[in-house]
Order: structure tokens, then C-alpha cells, then sequence
């Protein structure tokens, strides 16, 4: 850690501008709001978005006599995302205002993105309606839990299309998505773009939990693409964490992790390996909420990885004490060199 | 110290320069904590892989072995891992993961007992003598990890205790174990923050006070909704209700005056939200219905979208307050 002046001096910026943004930022009414704020609000905004769904196509139907969503439909979801936007525009200090906006835009782009889909009977114009206004929030960048659902929407909506085309290796396209949230984390555009990141690097686990247990298991002996993917999203970033370390003992130890971390993602599943990146992106950034979710998604991934294990139980359990001695042993020797803690 | 946040700020107003981001965020990376963190991650991976391989071995051969030879090998792992406690010292890491993982064995073994001698005695029995006996070691451990194990072995324990004794027997009811249960949350809740007080560091973590909130909330939560919505078909679960919201209101008095926490207060709030949305849904249910005519229905819904973006226009704008009166301000 360092302080303000360190900073600005190790990086070349300008201390005076520096302080004074951060001043500026001080007031808790400029701050972004903590992760676990917007979770809550995100949550919340979620489920209003659900309810107000359903009032919308409970009025279509009985006012209109709408039985499917159609163009009408779509008309009616694209104007509740325009006067949501709208609404943003106009009313800053109003908290329910913002509130009711969120909703409105979550709604609106959920039921125009659906009715795309259903009218033309394809979810890839259901996704690609749902990334356009995604995009036009990331361009207007006014709230980050509007963006997440939105651009979970539209992920959502695309994975979807891939598992309904049936497309050959769509876990792997999938697990793509991983490098491009963490490159987003690691080279953020001007834009506030952080929501559509964790979106990004969460959409190969949670396919892989939807998928695992409803239809198309992701785990087995295929997928090596999408392992190998996760495998390399965290040589990049063991990469860049070590060129920093000033050591050159510190940064073949951090080297060693990182390869038997890479090591360990042939062996999970996809999803599982993709958790683990997402734990080396937060360990390399200093991210405690992307390490507390690499931590539970890890937690679902490494029990479900054994009991997946077409293996007669006594196998599995020489496998689980060498792994287990093999961690004991990395800890005993990080432990050793004064890098883990007693 | 600029932390990460201070850092995207910067970046928002373009002072670092793409390419200069990662640099910034590394600068002002805590790389002790995070060291510390990654090692502990290493230690509680490695030694539950190692547990679970030596019960699995155990659970592939156990119908081959003799009642000594099961008793054997549980009681030598015991013995190994309280050694190893012991060698290694309960004020480390690693002779605490050790001093757990013994409290642990002592559950398996009193399940061996109960499958050796087809003791036919009900779950709760184990739980009971499972709490009892490793309390002595969860109090000498000064380990917040360690407590919370012996927490969930209580917790099962009363409620096992409750579902196959008390309330068969009458003399409790579904409500009364659910609020009971959230209440034990609360004290312990309440004792930790004394502990605290007296200067126990090792209960201070936040994780601590967050977990144990969480639990008491969601224990009185989910019987209070489920009355509210009819899940539940409790003749007295309007006593979860009150149960409920006498927790939200001392949750939110403590944390808001007694000992100021903003991320605590959220979690509060988070709670009030739902459980608004909840009693919004049942007083138009109770007022207009959601299974009447098409007008009704239409009306019913569109008052639940109304209210339900009242309840989080509300939660939004305390948190605001919460936020400018709670959390520190950075220097």
C-alpha cells in the first residue's frame, strides 16, 4: 500500500488534481455506492422488474387481448426503457424516482428483448436487441445495477441462444467470455463498463451451474478448450502480478502458485476453473467482492467436481488426501518463506 | 491510504491513463492481507481435501472392518489431530484448523457408536453429546472458525431436539422453535458484541457480526414470510411476524446508534426490504385479491409494481442516510 503522494509520484500523475478528485469524492453523496449496496439495490430491483413484468403482460392481455408477445408488445417494452432513460434524465435527487426508473428500464428491456425473440422465433434477436440497449446504457452511464441487468439480460438471453442452436463446443465460446471481463477489469474504459465486466466473468460459471443441473453436464473429459482458456487468463495475470514484485524469490514463489493453480484447472470442470480465474483476477487487483464470489462459486464447483468423478470412491479418496497433502505441503512452504501468515 | 475505489474515481476522471490502471491498483493493493489471505485459503482447502479423503477411504471400506478396527481408526485420527494441535500450537493457523478438525472426528465417532451398537437413539442424542463434548475445546481454541462449527452443532442440535421430542410431545410448537432458534441467534449475536468490548479480538472480524445478523434475520425470516404469503399453515405464525420485526428493530437500533456499522445496517435493510415487499403482497391480497375479476387483478398487480418500488425507493434513501452518518469518511 502507499499513500497519496507515493502514488502520484511512482505513477506520474498530478497530486493536486489527485487530491482534489478524491475531495470531491469524499461526500458520500459523489461516492460510488459499495458493492454490497448495489447488490441489495440490484436485488431489489430485480424483483420489482419480475413483478412489473407480470403487470404488464397481466394489462396487455386483458386490456388488449394479447395472448403472445409480439411487435406491440416489443413497442410497449421499448417505450418503458426510453422513459426510464428519461426519467434518469430528468429527476436527479428523487431516490424513488431513480429507483422506479431502474425498474422501468430492467422491465422495458426485458419484455422488448422477449417479445424480439418470440416474433421472430429466435433468441438471437432476443440477445442482440437486449446488448443494443445495453449499450445505449453503457454510453449514458448513469447506474451500475441497471447495467449488470441489463447486461445480464443480454448475456443470459445469448448463452441461451447457443444451448438452443445446439451449437458444437458452446462451452467453449462461452468461456470466452472470461478474458473479456477480466481484460475489461484490468484495462477499464473511460465508461463505466464494471457491471458488464462481472457479468462477462460470470457467465461461464453460472452456465455451467444451469447447465450441470438441468440438461448438458459441462464437466467430463470435454470442454479442454474452455479449461485451457481459464488456464491461460490466469498465466496472463500471474504474469503481470509478478512483474510488478521487486523480489525475485517473491515472484517465482507468486510464479509456482499461479502454475499449480493453472495446473489445477485441466482437472475441474469448466466453471470451476473459470472461479478460480476469477480468484486470481481478485487476488491480483486487491477485489475482495470478486474474491468472496470466487470463494462461493468454488465452494459449489470442488464438491460437485468429486462427486462427478466417474470413479469408485476409493479412488476418489487417494485423489483427495494427495491433494490435500499437496496443499498442506504449499502452505507449509509458503508458511516457510514468511509469505502466508501463521 | 488510496484504496482501489479511490483508484477507479481517478480513472472515471481520466487522471490514470488506461494503460497506467493496473499499476495504480497494484500500488495501493494490501499485499500483506492479501498473502495472509491466499495462505489461509491454501491451509482450509488442503486440510478439508484431506479430511474428506480419509472419511471417504473409511465410508468405500467400512463394511469390511471390525466394530475395533472402525473405532481404531477414528480414534487415531482423533489422536493425530489433537497432537498436531497441540505441537503446532491452538494460537496458529494451522493448530486451530487441527483443533477443528478433532471436533469434527468427535461427531464421527459418536455416529460409529450409534452404527456399532444400534443404539436406535434419535439424531438429536449425537448432536446433544457432539455440543457438549467439544465445547471444552472450542472455548480454549480463541477461535472465531472453531465457534462457528460449534454453532452449527447446536443449532442442529436444538433443532433436532425440538422437531422429534418437543413438538411431537406438544410441548412446543413449529413458531416457537423457529423464533427460538432466531432468539439464540440473537444472544449469541449479543454476546459476541460484549466479547468484543472486553477486548477478545479474535471474535472481531467482521464475517463474525455479519454471519451471526444474517442468521438470526434469515431464522425468523423465512417462518414470518411464510406465514405472510400462506406457506406455512402455522395457526401462530403471526408470533414469527412480531418475532421478526421486534429483530429488525433491535438490529437496527444497534447498528445504527449503539455501534455504528454501515455494512451491518445494510443487511438490515436488505431484510426490511423484502419483508415490505412481502406485507405489501398480502395486504392487497387481503384488500383487493389476486384472484378476482380481470380488473382486480390488473389493479392488484399494478399497486404490488407501485408498492414494491416505494419499499426500495424508501430502502435507497436510507442507505443514503445510513451512509452519510456511518461510514468513515475517507481522509
Amino acid at each position: 500500500m502507499t499513500d497519496i503522494a507515493s502514488l502520484c509520484a511512482r505513477l506520474n500523475l498530478d497530486e493536486a488534481a489527485v487530491r482534489r478528485v478524491l475531495e470531491s469524492e469524499s461526500s458520500a453523496a459523489s461516492r460510488s455506492a459499495p458493492w454490497y449496496v448495489l447488490l441489495l439495490l440490484g436485488l431489489g430491483a430485480w424483483i420489482t422488474a419480475l413483478i412489473m413484468i407480470v403487470f404488464v403482460a397481466v394489462f396487455l392481455h386483458f386490456a388488449f387481448e394479447f395472448d403472445e408477445p409480439d411487435l406491440g408488445s416489443a413497442a410497449i417494452g421499448a417505450a418503458m426503457f426510453l422513459c426510464g432513460l428519461l426519467i434518469e434524465t430528468k429527476t436527479r435527487a428523487s431516490l424513488f424516482a431513480e429507483q422506479f426508473a431502474i425498474v422501468l428500464v430492467a422491465a422495458g428491456a426485458a419484455i422488448a428483448a422477449a417479445s424480439i425473440g418470440f416474433k421472430f422465433e429466435s433468441l438471437w434477436s432476443a440477445a442482440a436487441a437486449a446488448a443494443a440497449m445495453t449499450a445505449i446504457d453503457i454510453w449514458r452511464g448513469r447506474n451500475a445495477q441497471q447495467q449488470f441487468l441489463l447486461a445480464a439480460l443480454a448475456v443470459g438471453l445469448g448463452i441461451a441462444a447457443l444451448s438452443d442452436a445446439m451449437v458444437a463446443g458452446r462451452v467453449d465460446i462461452v468461456a470466452l467470455a472470461l478474458p473479456i471481463g477480466a481484460l475489461l477489469y484490468l484495462l477499464p474504459p473511460l465508461k463505466e463498463v464494471r457491471p458488464t465486466a462481472t457479468v462477462l466473468l460470470l457467465a461461464m460459471p453460472f452456465y455451467a451451474v444451469v447447465a450441470d443441473s438441468l440438461y448438458d453436464p459441462t464437466y467430463g473429459s470435454a470442454s479442454w478448450p474452455a479449461r485451457v482458456i481459464a488456464m491461460a487468463t490466469i498465466m496472463v495475470l500471474a504474469w503481470l502480478h509478478s512483474r510488478g514484485l521487486a523480489v525475485p524469490t517473491t515472484r517465482l514463489r507468486h510464479l509456482f502458485v499461479a502454475v499449480v493453480a493453472a495446473a489445477v484447472c485441466l482437472l475441474l470442470p469448466p466453471g470451476g476453473s473459470a472461479a478460480l480465474a476469477i480468484l486470481m483476477l481478485a487476488f491480483t487487483l486487491g477485489h475482495w467482492p470478486l474474491a468472496i464470489v470466487g470463494v462461493l462459486l468454488e465452494i459449489y464447483f470442488v464438491p460437485r467436481f468429486y462427486y462427478d468423478l466417474e470413479l469408485s470412491l476409493l479412488t476418489k479418496s487417494w485423489i483427495l488426501m494427495a491433494v490435500g497433502i499437496a496443499l498442506l505441503a504449499a502452505y507449509a512452504v509458503l508458511r516457510r518463506t514468511g509469505a502466508a501468515a501463521p | 491510504m488510496p484504496t482501489l475505489r479511490d483508484v477507479n474515481a481517478l480513472r472515471s476522471h481520466g487522471l490514470i491513463p488506461t494503460a497506467r490502471y493496473f499499476a495504480a491498483a497494484s500500488a495501493v493493493r494490501d499485499d500483506r492481507a492479501w498473502a495472509s489471505w491466499a495462505g489461509r485459503a491454501i491451509l482450509a482447502i488442503g486440510a478439508a481435501h484431506l479430511l474428506a479423503g480419509i472419511v471417504s477411504f473409511f465410508a468405500y471400506n467400512w463394511a469390511d472392518l471390525s466394530a475395533f478396527a472402525k473405532f481404531a481408526t477414528v480414534e487415531a485420527a482423533l489422536v493425530i489431530a489433537l497432537a498436531g494441535a497441540w505441537y503446532a500450537g491452538i494460537e496458529r493457523a494451522v493448530g486451530q484448523a487441527l483443533l477443528i478438525a478433532a471436533s469434527i472426528l468427535v461427531g464421527v465417532l459418536l455416529a460409529v457408536i450409534g452404527q456399532v451398537y444400534n443404539t436406535d437413539a434419535d439424531e438429536y442424542t449425537l448432536f446433544v453429546a457432539w455440543t457438549v463434548l467439544i465445547l471444552p475445546w472450542t472455548v480454549a481454541s480463541r477461535s472465531a472458525a472453531h465457534w462457528a462449527v460449534w454453532l452449527v452443532v447446536l443449532y442442529f442440535a436444538l433443532s433436532l431436539y425440538g422437531e422429534q421430542v418437543l413438538i411431537p410431545e406438544g410441548s412446543l410448537t413449529n413458531t416457537a422453535l423457529a423464533v427460538g432458534l432466531g432468539g439464540l441467534a440473537a444472544v449469541v449475536l449479543a454476546v459476541r458484541e460484549l466479547a468484543v468490548r472486553k477486548a477478545m479480538v479474535w471474535l472481531a472480524a467482521g464475517w463474525t457480526r455479519i454471519g451471526l445478523l444474517i442468521a438470526m434475520l434469515g431464522l425468523l425470516f423465512w417462518p414470518a414470510v411464510g406465514y405472510l404469503l400462506d406457506w406455512l399453515y402455522w395457526g401462530d405464525g403471526i408470533f414469527a411476524v412480531l418475532a421478526f420485526v421486534i429483530a429488525l428493530a433491535l438490529g437496527a437500533v444497534a447498528y445504527r446508534r449503539w455501534l455504528p456499522d454501515f455494512a451491518t445496517a445494510t443487511t438490515v435493510v436488505g431484510f426490511a426490504l423484502l419483508f415490505a415487499i412481502a406485507i405489501g403482497y398480502r395486504a392487497i391480497d387481503e384488500a383487493v385479491g389476486f384472484d378476482g375479476d380481470e380488473g382486480l387483478l390488473v389493479a392488484s398487480v399494478g399497486l404490488l409494481v407501485l408498492w414494491s418500488v416505494a419499499a426500495m425507493g424508501l430502502a435507497a434513501k436510507l442507505l443514503q442516510v445510513l451512509r452519510r452518518n456511518l461510514e468513515p469518511q475517507p481522509s
